[in-house]
């Protein structure tokens, strides 16, 4: 009889044992489903780690914005960047991606970087979507490399004609920074090709390597002997800016081109009253009034409080195309054919169509530096 | 109904009143561990994060301090140009300095750190859209710019500018070398430090693999909460493992430093701190539950004592003694029992004396019935003086025979009785038909033959405790059913007649008559031997065994 009311204790001992257990174990417990994961690579640090960080930024913002609407059937997207430093880790960092699961990846940012990746994500068989890349030497080919942005000989031709328009006989100089060739050695050979047909000629061309303690007084001086009507800098933006300074100061007037590349905010910083004037193609127009493009500014200077810029702009666009694909139900396997099939989708500013090569074409508007500001040509 | 023994009682209630609210109190604190010790590991965290801020902010405020020197001197002038190669040669983070002045225009510039030459590249430049030359110029404050990359070294660089009296002082300075010093502060295990740019640029972090592996370090909410606060501590997880964050800003240049310390080692002293818990709960479990036993002994003894006591009195044991205990319900209870006790024992006195009065009136009674039987069997004799002695011999061996038999001893003292009054009711035969010498007509047979049935009608009024007088209607049937008066046959005989009919015959035979001789005892036996079919068996055989071993009485 005592036994009994002894192991009825225990029973009530060991029901509240279990209780509270129970009650750890599901306080512990909030299972949510397996993300879908979508890859970033650029260059995170290290020198061209602006263009890197801002297109890393962009696309985090439109995955964000994914997950804050539910996700993909459910199911949240986590983006995984594989940070590199330079052009040398790309392949490995496509291996990283490809291992941790990403369905497709956004990026390279730079030319010199996306050169390489074409050939490890051929082997690996995942997509990349590159949203500034803008060397010819990736272009017509059926690889498993898209870009958001047109190549370069078509911008290379476009300039040349407007600036043939405008000054009329073009002679050109042409300063070009050789860490980033892939870019700007395409964009000088297309001008070139271009102002040639177009009864111009190339007077002079100085090269450098940014960073190597370039002197920037001797170069412009150089630049100048030949007397150019017009100065084509391909550049990055500090570089850039340091030509104009001195181009200037040096007294010239002469017409100050640059590519996509330098147009940056801190092109305008560095440059001062140097770069007003200059003359760019832009992929988007600054000024736009859609709906849109100024929902995704507010939203994006809002998240990561600094201004939004055409890495920005483009690798919010590329990961918004993997999305899209991905709520179609594209997998790693299908998502680069489903892409090059439906073409066109829905850019920030306008329509975005990829070609058979995965190649999107797009409009470009002349623009320029007036007041410090980046603003299209025709603009009031 | 299911009984339960006081002791277990006690000791379930007891064990409940202290391990319930025990456990409730251990589940709680137990439940709270993980926050009370996360508080406290946010509070360490917040500790480090600070001192890394304030580590950062000393390093950050060496070129202000430098480039303030310049405030009141002519840009232009030899002692300004002095003091700008010295000021870059004693901050050996700063890469160049430029004096810029009221037109925004670069009027000095340092010699580069780095390549050690080119300061006449940035004579002249327009600086009026630098933001940093800006607010230093137009608001008159210190001014840091976002992470840049130096035109000249191609490193990451962040620039400040300093308001001067007669324009501003600019310098850039070089991450990389500005944060050594900060990696060579030592780290404790598990916690990594990182300083994160205005922009989310790591520019440092302990961890060498952290910008391969987590890229996305920027865009934790710790840092943006941090941005927007000031300060943020949380826990999260990153792509590998589970982290408490704390971040902090760096006021003015805009940086945030970040402090992330590994949960997992948390996660095992809380661990820890719950085992050291629940053994503990165990432990004080096991205490009360012993404790509890205890108090339940000692609550339980005196009832087990007084149980005792109450079941020595009823054993007979009356010798309680009166026992002190602790409780004084317990010592009324004792008193009260030793009461009962004594009562008890007194009246059991009582008992005892009244019985043993009643035991000698009892005896008495027997002997007076005794008496007067015997005085009847005298009676009996007195009419027929050939039965002289009959009844007194015949009661001798039949009270033999009756002890052979292991008859009970009511059924001895039956036989006994019926014995000395078997022939009582020879009063109703003629003193004439008793003593007339030769053989008695049929009719004078005939009335000796009903002194049974007189003996019954004499004695079937008297209340004896035994059925005497049924016996004495007996003791002349015989088993064969020969006997009289009612020619009874086998059981319908009663044991006690049988009795007294083998040691009639054998008292007869063997005795002296006024008439005749003794026949003597072993013609009696043999007559008994001879004529089994008229006895019991068992009663023949009985007499058999007393005759071999000399026990007749007489």
């Amino acid at each position: 009889m005592g036994q009994g009311a002894a192991r009825a204790a225990l029973r009530v001992f060991a029901v509240t044992l279990l209780a509270c257990l129970c009650a750890l174990i599901l306080a512990g417990c909030a299972s949510k489903p397996d993300p879908i994961r979508i890859g970033f690579l650029g260059e995170i640090s290290g020198r061209s780690s602006q263009l890197g960080l801002a297109g890393r930024n962009g696309a985090q913002l439109a995955v964000e914005q994914i997950n804050d609407s539910g996700g993909i059937d459910g199911r949240p997207v986590e983006l995984i960047a594989a940070a590199i430093s330079s052009s040398e880790e790309v392949t490995a960092a496509i291996q990283h991606l490809a291992d941790s699961g990403a369905v497709a990846i956004v990026g390279p940012m730079t030319s010199a970087s996306a050169v390489r990746a074409v050939t490890a994500a051929d082997q690996i068989g995942i997509t990349l979507i590159g949203p500034t890349v803008s060397t010819d030497m990736l272009t017509g080919k059926a690889d498993y490399f898209l870009r958001m942005y047109p190549s370069n000989d078509r911008a290379a031709r476009v300039m040349a004609e407007e600036v043939s328009s405008r000054i009329g006989e073009v002679r050109a100089a042409v300063v070009l920074d050789q860490s980033n060739a892939a870019h700007t050695e395409t964009w000088y050979r297309n001008f070139s090709s271009a102002i040639q047909s177009n009864d111009g000629s190339i007077v002079a061309l100085e090269t450098f390597v940014s960073g190597q303690g370039t002197d920037f007084t001797r170069l412009v001086e150089n630049v100048l002997r030949s007397e150019p009507n017009c100065v084509l800098v391909l550049a990055n933006s500090t570089d850039a800016a340091m030509v104009s300074q001195r181009l200037r100061l040096s007294g010239s007037e002469v017409q100050v081109i640059v590519s996509e590349w330098s147009a940056t905010t801190d092109l305008i910083a560095l440059g001062g009253s140097s770069v007003e004037g200059l003359l760019y193609l832009d992929t988007f127009d600054r000024l736009s009034q859609s709906p849109e493009y100024n929902e995704f500014v507010d939203a994006f200077e809002g998240r990561f409080g600094e201004a939004v810029g055409f890495g920005t702009i483009h690798a919010y666009e590329a990961a918004e195309v993997v999305i899209e694909a991905l709520r179609a139900g594209a997998d790693r396997e299908s998502i680069r054919d489903y892409i090059i099939n439906r073409s066109q989708f829905q850019g920030l500013q306008g329509a975005i169509a990829f070609d058979q090569y995965g190649d999107a074409t797009r409009v470009q508007h002349l623009s320029t530096v007036r007041d410090g500001r980046l603003v299209p040509v025709d603009s009031p | 109904m299911r009984s339960v023994s006081f002791r277990t009682a006690l000791l379930v209630r007891f064990a409940f009143i202290a391990l319930v609210p025990l456990l409730l109190l251990g589940t709680f604190a137990g439940l709270r561990i993980s926050e009370v010790y996360e508080v406290s590991q946010q509070a360490e965290n917040d500790l480090l994060v600070g001192n890394l801020k304030y580590h950062v902010q000393s390093l950050l405020d060496a070129p202000v301090v430098a480039l303030r020197q310049f405030d009141g001197l002519d840009l232009q002038s030899p002692e300004a140009r002095v003091l700008l190669d010295s000021s870059v040669a004693n901050v050996e983070y700063v890469e160049s300095i430029l004096l810029v002045g009221s037109d925004a225009r670069v009027v000095q510039a340092s010699l580069d750190r780095r390549v050690h030459a080119f300061a006449h590249d940035y004579v002249g430049l327009d600086k009026s859209a630098d933001p940093q030359v800006i607010e230093a110029l137009g608001r008159k404050r210190v001014s840091w710019s976002s992470i840049m990359t130096s035109g000249a070294s191609g490193n990451r660089v962040i620039q400040v500018a300093v308001p001067l009296s007669r324009g501003a002082a600019l310098a850039t300075i070089d991450i990389e070398s500005l944060v050594e010093p900060v990696d060579g502060a030592s780290t404790d295990a598990g916690v990594t430090r990182a300083i994160l740019g205005r922009t989310g640029t790591v520019l440092f972090h302990s961890s060498p693999e952290i910008s391969r592996l987590r890229p996305n370090l920027a865009n934790l909410p710790v840092v943006s909460d941090a941005r927007d606060v000031g300060a943020s501590s949380e826990r999260y997880r990153t792509s590998s493992s589970e982290v408490m964050g704390s971040a902090q800003l760096l006021e003015g240049v805009g940086w945030v430093v970040l402090v992330e310390r590994d949960w997992a080692e948390s996660r095992a002293t809380i661990s820890t701190l719950w085992s050291i818990l629940a053994v503990g709960l165990l432990a004080v479990a096991a205490l009360a539950a012993i404790v509890s036993m205890l108090f339940a002994r000692q609550l339980h003894r005196p009832i087990a004592r007084l149980g005792q006591t109450a079941g020595e009195i009823a054993q007979g044991d009356y010798s309680h003694d009166v026992h002190w205990y602790p409780q004084r319900e317990m010592n009324e209870l004792s008193a009260d029992i030793a009461k009962m006790a004594e009562a008890v024992q007194s009246r059991e006195h009582e008992l005892a004396r009244s019985a043993s009065e009643l035991e000698e009136g009892n005896k008495r009674l027997g002997q007076m019935v005794h008496g007067i039987t015997e005085a009847m069997g005298k009676a009996v004799e007195a009419k027929d003086p050939y039965a002289h002695s009959h009844q007194t011999r015949v009661a001798q061996l039949a009270g033999a025979l009756a002890r052979r038999l292991g008859l009970s001893e009511e059924q001895q003292a039956c036989i006994e009785l019926s014995s000395l009054v078997h022939d009582v009711g020879k009063l109703g035969v003629p003193a004439e038909i008793l003593v007339k010498p030769g053989a008695l007509s049929d009719i004078e047979m005939a009335i000796a033959r009903a002194h049974p049935e007189y003996g019954f009608e004499i004695l079937k009024d008297v209340s004896f405790p035994y059925p005497v007088a049924e016996v004495v209607l007996q003791h002349h049937e015989r088993m064969d059913g020969s006997g009289y008066p009612r020619g009874l046959a086998g059981d319908q005989v009663s044991i006690e007649a049988r009795v007294i009919a083998v040691a009639d015959v054998v008292e007869a035979m063997a005795s002296h008559r006024p008439y005749r001789p003794s026949l003597g005892l072993a013609a009696a036996i043999d007559e008994i031997r001879s004529h089994q079919e008229c006895f019991d068996q068992s009663v023949s055989k009985a007499l058999f065994d007393l005759y071999d071993e000399g026990g007749i009485p007489f």
